[in-house]
């Protein structure tokens, strides 16, 4: 491996991976409110994709806005979604695994109205950064991907900083750990799980809007990546979440570098082979001491 | 007992119906062409493509009086692009609706397993833009095809590069790990030993994968001076985006899976550069009168300019309404035997079958140069 394979697998392990985060940690704060394993969760992210790319087309908008309108759309399909169909069954009192099956039908039928509205072909984002890479230190750099990494970050520590400071957070995480005595508290449980799905439609909705001017976008963008956030949940231990941010910069970097190193070919397949190692001898995932949640 | 009565009574009518409708559907005097590709599914849009062609060929036809006073019509059947529907669509068109002969489908593997049902059905089978060269070399006669398959493109590819760029005798190899991809690798490596080119980095990605920087890393790091691809286009824009991204400037050479306008498209100015072979294009067709006679007509229908589906599919109907008036019957050996002798001047130059049913079409290069095709055979030989 040269050197600027090295920096190039980092940068683009390191970009890839923040969007396997920001969804991994929607997963994972879903898991932990309502124990539902959300499947759907990548095609929010599709969802807020597209929704940022037909504000695009409707206004020329400066990337920052196209963000938030990409978080809005997320945040919206997201909390309609558990308006209409999760709250609905959990009245009900259906058992998990049954709605847990309901989100993966919400996943197939998100792709399918996608494709109804924005056609089955890859749409063109913008490009909202110059594409050539710009030499530092001798390597080629793209500002895309730098971008995309900082973007990451800073919404990963904003979520930091939601959850430890401000009442809402508190409430959430509170309410998600013990139901019980949160409503006890005067928590509105209820309440705080809505804002949990609107929270992590945000967050897919910022990873939809970056992969999509990374990339494109696709009405089945959302598939293979929502699995991939899925194993990076689970890497980090489900329902942590630095586990599950870390889980997915590690996810990102391993599936660059087993390209780089093994072979492009089973790049996919050695991402599940790492996955799978990972659980057998650390079955609660590797960022997480056994039995200790947050 | 009614009920009885009234189940007999209904099935009767039914019966009855049905076969005034079969007998109905038998005595009409149009002469049925089926037709059958991804009408849904992710591959829609080629099949919308094929469907426009077919159907402007047939109206025109149709408008000069149709074949010895018969009307042409064309049953279409939507296979989604998935082998095992192709199979019971072309059952349906070849056994209910007795076409006499078959277009379709768009991919390789679609195309394949309907050429079975021709075989078995004795029905010609005209192929829309499957190049895996296995569709004609299976020993079945029924099947043709419109395109020039991958053995050739990828030997026509090699002969290019030997050509236009005489110092590149290493290249690196990045393909889709399908059929498709491995297909155009191991035609590509046999075409290039002829001319002295060898391939010193081989890379693959699965179909779908949307992040080639290890791939390119690795490309980057080889020895190679250029860079082949076997990509479809929304995989190869990514590629090239990439590819800029990463500084690197090695001369890029293309597959037909990425001729087509949304490659440049999705891959916007990252595609400036790339040659790509292609059976059809607007820049290489205008020498060729029958393309321009095409575009013409296209354009007045559709009011937009066709690629290369709309080509391949034009010329497939073409060739079928060709054969079908030269058998003299409806007879579908016969027609088969007419379809294997056709000459005439196809969108994409004079065409005629070889022994395998394969086109021996010049195959076209194309360079793009700011956002638009131009003819890459038009280059001056590169230092």
């Amino acid at each position: 491996m040269s050197a600027d394979q090295l920096v190039q697998g980092l940068i683009g392990g390191l970009a890839i991976g923040c969007i396997y985060s920001l969804i991994a940690l929607g997963i994972t704060i879903i898991i932990r409110a309502t124990e539902i394993l959300h499947f759907a969760q990548g095609e929010i992210m599709m969802i807020g994709a597209m929704a940022g790319l037909s504000a695009l087309w409707m206004v020329d908008l400066p990337f920052v806005l196209v963000l938030i309108v990409g978080m809005l759309g997320g945040g919206l399909a997201a909390v309609l979604i558990e308006l209409s169909i999760y709250r609905t069954l959990r009245k009900l009192r259906v058992p998990l695994i049954n709605v847990i099956i309901a989100t993966l039908g919400v996943s197939i039928i998100l792709q399918n109205v996608a494709r109804l509205v924005w056609g089955s072909e890859p749409l063109r984002y913008p490009p909202l950064f110059r594409s050539r890479g710009v030499e530092i230190g001798g390597f080629a750099v793209s500002p895309q991907l730098i971008w995309i990494v900082v973007l990451g970050f800073a919404m990963m520590a904003l979520l930091q900083l939601f959850f430890r400071y401000t009442r809402l957070g508190i409430a959430m995480q509170a309410a998600a750990q013990d139901p019980d005595a949160a409503r006890l508290m005067g928590v509105s449980v209820k309440r705080t799980t809505t804002y949990t799905f609107v929270v992590a439609g945000v967050m897919a909705g910022a990873a939809g809007v970056l992969l999509g001017s990374l990339f494109f976008a696709s009405f089945n963008m959302g598939f293979l990546i929502g699995i991939k956030a899925f194993v990076a949940a689970t890497l980090g231990g489900l329902g942590s979440l630095s586990g599950a941010m870390l889980g997915g910069l590690a996810f990102g970097l391993i599936e660059t570098f087993s390209g780089v190193l093994i072979s492009t070919a089973y790049k996919d397949a050695v991402g599940m082979v790492v996955l799978i190692a990972i659980l057998l001898l650390a079955p609660s995932g590797i960022f997480i001491r056994p039995g200790r949640r947050i | 007992m009614i009920g009885l009565k009234g189940q007999v009574l209904r099935a009767g009518l039914l019966a009855s119906v049905l076969m005034v409708g079969s007998a109905f559907a038998a005595s009409a005097d149009t002469i049925k062409i089926g037709v059958f590709g991804p009408f849904t599914g992710d591959a829609a849009a080629t099949g919308a493509a094929e469907r426009e062609a077919v159907d402007l060929a047939i109206k025109e036809k149709n408008a000069a009086g149709g074949i010895r006073g018969n009307k042409i019509e064309a049953i279409y059947a939507d296979d989604a692009g998935k082998p095992e529907e192709a199979v019971n669509v072309a059952k349906r068109l070849t056994a209910r609706d007795n076409v006499v002969i078959m277009i379709g489908s768009i991919s390789s593997p679609a195309s394949l397993a309907a050429s079975q049902v021709a075989a078995q059905s004795h029905t010609a089978q005209i192929v829309v833009s499957g190049t895996a060269q296995k569709i004609t070399t299976m020993g079945n006669k029924w099947v043709f095809r419109s395109p020039v398959p991958d053995t050739k493109l990828a030997g026509d590819l090699a002969g290019f590069i030997h050509e236009k760029f005489p110092n590149v005798k290493k290249v690196a190899f990045l393909y889709v790990n399908d059929d498709f991809g491995r297909g155009g690798f191991e035609k590509f490596k046999e075409g290039g030993k002829k001319y002295g080119i060898e391939i010193v980095d081989e890379e693959r990605y699965a179909r779908g994968d949307i992040d080639f920087t290890a791939q390119l890393g690795r490309i980057k790091a080889s020895p190679a001076q250029a860079l082949v691809e076997w990509s479809r286009y929304a995989e190869g824009a990514l590629v090239a985006k990439q590819f800029v991204q990463m500084n690197m400037t090695m001369p890029r050479f293309g597959c037909d899976g990425v001729a087509i306008p949304k490659y440049v498209e999705l891959g916007g100015d990252a595609v400036n550069g790339v040659f790509y072979m292609t059976h059809y294009s607007s820049a290489t067709a205008a020498n060729i009168p029958a393309a321009q006679s095409f575009i013409a007509k296209f354009k007045k229908a559709y009011s937009k300019v066709p690629n290369a589906y709309h080509s391949e599919a034009y010329d497939a109907i073409t060739m079928a309404l060709l054969a079908i008036e030269k058998a003299g019957s409806e007879d579908r050996s016969k027609v088969r035997d007419a379809l294997s002798k056709v000459s005439f001047e196809s969108t994409r130059g004079p065409f005629k079958f070889d022994a395998k049913g394969d086109p021996t079409l010049v195959t076209h290069v194309v360079k793009i140069v700011n956002g638009k095709e131009t003819n890459g055979r038009d280059i001056p030989v590169q230092k």
